[in-house]
């Protein structure tokens, strides 16, 4: 009977036009996203690559010299797209794409290039992802709103019951007919990132695909129950716009807002303020009158068993900068340590929401799938800063160390030495990784996934019971 | 026959539970985004207050060593304050971008350029951050401030009240009543369609009226705001016209308003996004990071002589104080070049700005809810072009500076507490906000409107020709 009924349903909805033209609008929009954002991610990922491979050229063509002078000249990073970004680019066109690894400092990204066209920015990006969380289930709600309250309005629903059809089935093949819309939508996206994009993988693409039915499931489910329970189809199609309108646009906002009110970030001066306060506690490797920078001085001298500096085999500067960079790391792990901590604390907060919102759940659990989340952000962040001490201390370890003596000219290191260095190549948190941190989004699907089933038995109930009839 | 259907809607909407929760919702959300917005205006004005305090240390510092003989700090005796490089260094003047009047309006705008600078010679506007550090997440999740209320809120509250207008009264048999009663037909659901218009009208002035005093702002600065939200809620009123000519049924109503309200919303702002991701795709900001790293180094090979002549086409004046030997002047030459190529990013920069300007026109023609919310920016001083005035007024300050450094350094001459304190004066503080530009915005509603409005008189008339 469920099958009768779900054929039934197909075959209503391609005669009707207003059907036909929901699914159309639906596959050009999902063809047409796809295939943009594939396209712009592939132009990005050759920028990135051309940036990098610029930055390098960079570091080599640099005349030689010493090596503390190039630890001040730096190298910089340029973050690479996430591993499922042409599906969803997530939180990366909220980030810097530029770091800037130097001595002394902890840099934040910089350059966000859409800051141009912010009067845009407002609003949702056209992406794969918007399409399946956002589109589709609207797709459904303008196709199925009146999925059971129009066969109730035009008498149709009291013949189905003298033909014996009951509740449940009604509803359950009503459901799935949506939700095969839906996945239609769902399986044209993927198939058209397939056909677009390079290497897939595969383990993140089936996580993507498979939350994305389940939550087009919900929101199946949803639909055919409101509608079920609305006397009116009116009723029903102002009742699941506005659920829509509520759930893409003003609850995500909402969230966000409430976030920023109840636990503000601080401002950046007052952060940059604090963190230069205790930052200047330390030693100032460059100022040689600094007291601190006499005292590690003496103590270098003790540990040698010498007078005076000169009379040391290595060179005293390489040895008092890398001093001065590590209490200098101390200082930017306790600053940018309680940020990304106040960070994710704002986006759990956010991320609540997701339990009164199927939409905001699955963008969530979407945008960690991608790689494309705030902690792949965090991530990125914290091995840039790791590239960064490693690449410092490497260039004031030659300098103590690579055979110049203290008081005597800078020694220029070789240009085997300097090309030595290898590019900052950023390895991605893995799949299960980011699910861990994501358990609110996933317990959140879980339970609307649960939700919906008893939702779904509810709404036939009191339709067994005689109620909207 | 328009106080009656003002009377009526008013009474439906006390009666139901559905539209009384919406108009809740808008006044709701717009009060308090109106005080988070003041909030925002209470941490620009603060940032900028501790960037001057932290000025007014650095200038106090800089008068007691010319008082106590000293002339600089006492654990750095190779800083001297009668040299043109460190009185430029500690007389860096904070230039502050001053918040428009209704700032707060647009607190949640994507466009985060810094507010205040610190300027002397080798200040770089082009990646100077803003005073929020942002969390990407919930940046991402779109902001919600007045602009977004009004925007995006201000027409659902006219679907929520006007969904049923045309469709109930054809569904239930109501309208062929009104015509033997009136004769008029359509003058009813116009006048009903008016009264949905009143009460969105009624929410957006006391919104806007609650913005304007709350931000002390005067009348005036309110009355371009005013004007906005009248001619945008004059829009949506019309294409409710529109819709109730047409629908047979209260769905097909709420379909057809939910169906504009997210081309226009939604839709066609995010292909507006996509392009714009599509346009900056290939930015990886090599100009502004790497190219602008070695700039600095490049010259050492180059001739001196070129270079001299490349710095006095950008400082002509400097031509009078060049020194004898080239070679002298070889460091203040590599300082006029930073600016000159500070200037050409800055140039480079603006006309990637454009691309993106040209793009953000083309989406608000397209759709007047993007017009609008732009046309809004620009009233509270929030848009990029603003902050595109205020990184060109550093740039501008930072080569007056470098021009003054180099031609004291040329004459060789020893500064004193004067010269310190016209150094600084000779900065400007404060960037006003640029007169905003919302007539085009403004214009383009204007046309929506009157497309609308033909759109629904033709559709009255070829209407009971066609029933």
């Amino acid at each position: 009977m469920i099958w009768t009924l779900f054929s039934n349903e197909w075959r209503a909805t391609l005669r009707d036009g207003r059907g036909i033209l929901v699914l159309a609008v639906g596959t050009v929009l999902a063809i047409a996203s796809t295939w943009t954002t594939s396209s712009t991610l592939e132009r990005e990922r050759i920028a990135q690559e051309e940036a990098t491979f610029a930055a390098r050229e960079a570091w080599d063509a640099r005349a030689l010299d010493n090596p503390h002078a190039r630890a001040h000249y730096g190298d910089y990073v340029f973050r690479p797209p996430g591993p499922l970004a042409e599906l969803d680019p997530g939180v990366q066109s909220e980030t810097g794409r530029v770091v800037y690894t130097e001595a002394h400092r902890q840099n934040s990204a910089v350059h966000k290039p859409q800051q141009e066209s912010a009067s845009l920015l407002r609003y949702d990006r056209l992406e794969p992802a918007t399409v399946l969380q956002l589109l589709a289930p609207l797709v459904m709600v303008l196709a199925g709103f009146g999925v059971v309250s129009s066969e109730r309005e035009s008498g149709r629903l009291r013949l189905l019951w003298i033909q014996g059809v009951r509740p449940l089935p009604l509803l359950l093949a009503k459901s799935l007919a949506l939700w095969s819309l839906g996945a239609l939508v769902c399986l044209i996206v993927v198939a058209v990132h397939l056909a677009f994009s390079g290497p897939v993988e595969a383990g993140r693409t089936a996580v993507f695909i498979g939350l994305h039915l389940l939550v087009i499931w919900v929101v199946a489910v949803l639909v055919t129950c409101v509608s079920a329970q609305s006397r009116r189809p009116g009723t029903a199609a102002a009742l699941l716009l506005s659920l829509w309108v509520i759930g893409a646009i003003v609850f995500p906002r909402v969230a966000a807002m409430s976030a920023h009110a109840i636990d503000p970030l601080p401002g950046r001066d007052a952060f940059q303020a604090a963190m230069q306060e205790d930052r200047e506690q330390g030693m100032d490797g460059h100022n040689p009158r600094d007291t601190r920078r006499q005292a590690f001085e003496r103590q270098v001298l003790e540990e040698y068993g010498v007078e005076t500096p000169a009379e040391l085999p290595i060179n005293l500067g390489g040895l008092v900068m890398q001093a001065d960079e590590e209490y200098g790391s101390q200082v930017w792990d306790k600053h940018f340590g309680e940020l990304t901590e106040h960070l994710v604390r704002q986006s759990t907060f956010a991320g609540y929401f997701s339990l009164l919102n199927p939409l905001q759940a699955i963008d969530r659990a979407s945008m960690a799938v991608a790689g494309t989340d705030l902690h792949s952000h965090l991530e990125f962040l914290r091995q840039v800063e790791d590239y960064r001490r490693v690449l410092v201390k490497r260039l004031n370890d030659e300098h103590a160390f690579g055979g110049s003596r203290t008081g005597q000219p800078a020694r220029v290191a070789s240009r085997e030495f300097y090309e030595s260095f290898q590019a900052f190549d950023f390895e991605p948190l893995s799949l299960r990784s980011l699910l861990g941190k994501s358990k609110i989004a996933l317990f959140a699907l879980l339970i609307w996934g649960l939700g919906s089933v008893g939702y779904l038995f509810f709404a036939a109930r009191r339709m067994n019971r005689g109620g909207l009839l | 026959m328009i106080l009656t259907a003002l009377l009526l809607e008013l009474r439906s909407l006390t009666r139901s539970p559905f539209r009384l929760i919406v108009l809740l919702l808008v006044i709701g959300a717009g009060l308090f985004v109106i005080y988070e917005g003041q909030r925002d205006v209470q941490r620009w004005e603060e940032a900028i207050a501790n960037g001057q305090a932290e000025q007014d240390q650095a200038l106090q510092d800089v008068r007691g060593y010319f008082a106590s003989g000293d002339l600089g700090p006492s654990d750095r005796p190779w800083i001297q304050m009668t040299s043109p490089r460190w009185q430029d260094w500690y007389a860096a003047t904070r230039i502050s971008r001053a918040p428009a009047p209704l700032a707060g309006i647009a607190f949640a705008s994507a466009e985060s350029g810094a507010v205040s600078v610190r300027v002397n010679r080798f200040a770089d506007p082009l990646l100077a951050a803003g005073m929020n550090i942002e969390n990407p997440v919930l940046a991402a999740a779109g902001g919600l401030d007045l602009v977004a209320v009004l925007s995006l809120l201000l027409p659902l509250l006219i679907l929520a009240l006007g969904v049923e207008v045309g469709g109930f009264e054809r569904y239930s048999g109501l309208l062929p009543l009104v015509r033997v009663q009136s004769g008029r037909d359509h003058t009813w659901l116009w006048a009903r369609c008016l009264a949905v218009g009143f009460i969105a009208a009624a929410v957006g002035l006391f919104l806007v009226l609650s913005a304007a005093f709350g931000a002390g702002a005067d009348l005036v600065s309110a009355i371009p705001l005013l004007a906005l939200v009248f001619i945008y809620i004059a829009l949506w009123t019309a294409l409710l016209a529109v819709v109730s000519v047409i629908s047979r049924h209260p769905s097909h109503g709420a379909v057809s308003l939910g169906a504009a309200w997210i081309v226009f919303c939604f839709l066609i702002p995010a292909i507006g996004v996509e392009r714009s991701a599509a346009l900056s795709s290939n930015d990886f900001a090599l100009d502004l990071t790497v190219d602008a790293r070695d700039a600095g180094h490049d010259h050492a090979d180059a001739d001196l002589q070129e270079l001299y002549a490349i710095v006095f086409k950008r400082f002509p004046e400097l031509r009078n104080t060049a020194p004898y030997s080239l070679e002298r002047g070889r460091r203040e030459v590599n300082e006029a070049l930073r600016i000159v190529h500070l200037e050409e990013r800055m140039e480079g920069r603006a006309k990637v700005a454009k691309k993106h300007s040209e793009l953000v026109t083309a989406v608000s023609m397209a759709s007047p809810t993007v017009a609008f919310s732009r046309a809004l920016e620009e009233i509270a001083g929030r848009s990029p072009e603003a902050a595109e005035g205020f990184r060109k007024a550093v740039v501008d300050a930072a080569a007056s500076r470098a021009e003054r450094y180099i031609r004291t350094t040329w004459l060789s001459t020893k500064l004193g507490l004067e010269d310190f304190e016209e150094l600084h004066a000779s900065t400007p503080q404060f960037v006003e906000p640029p007169q905003p530009s919302w007539l085009n915005e403004f214009a383009d509603l204007v046309g929506w409107t009157l497309i609308f409005l033909v759109l629904a008189v033709l559709l009255a008339k070829w209407s009971p020709r066609r029933s």
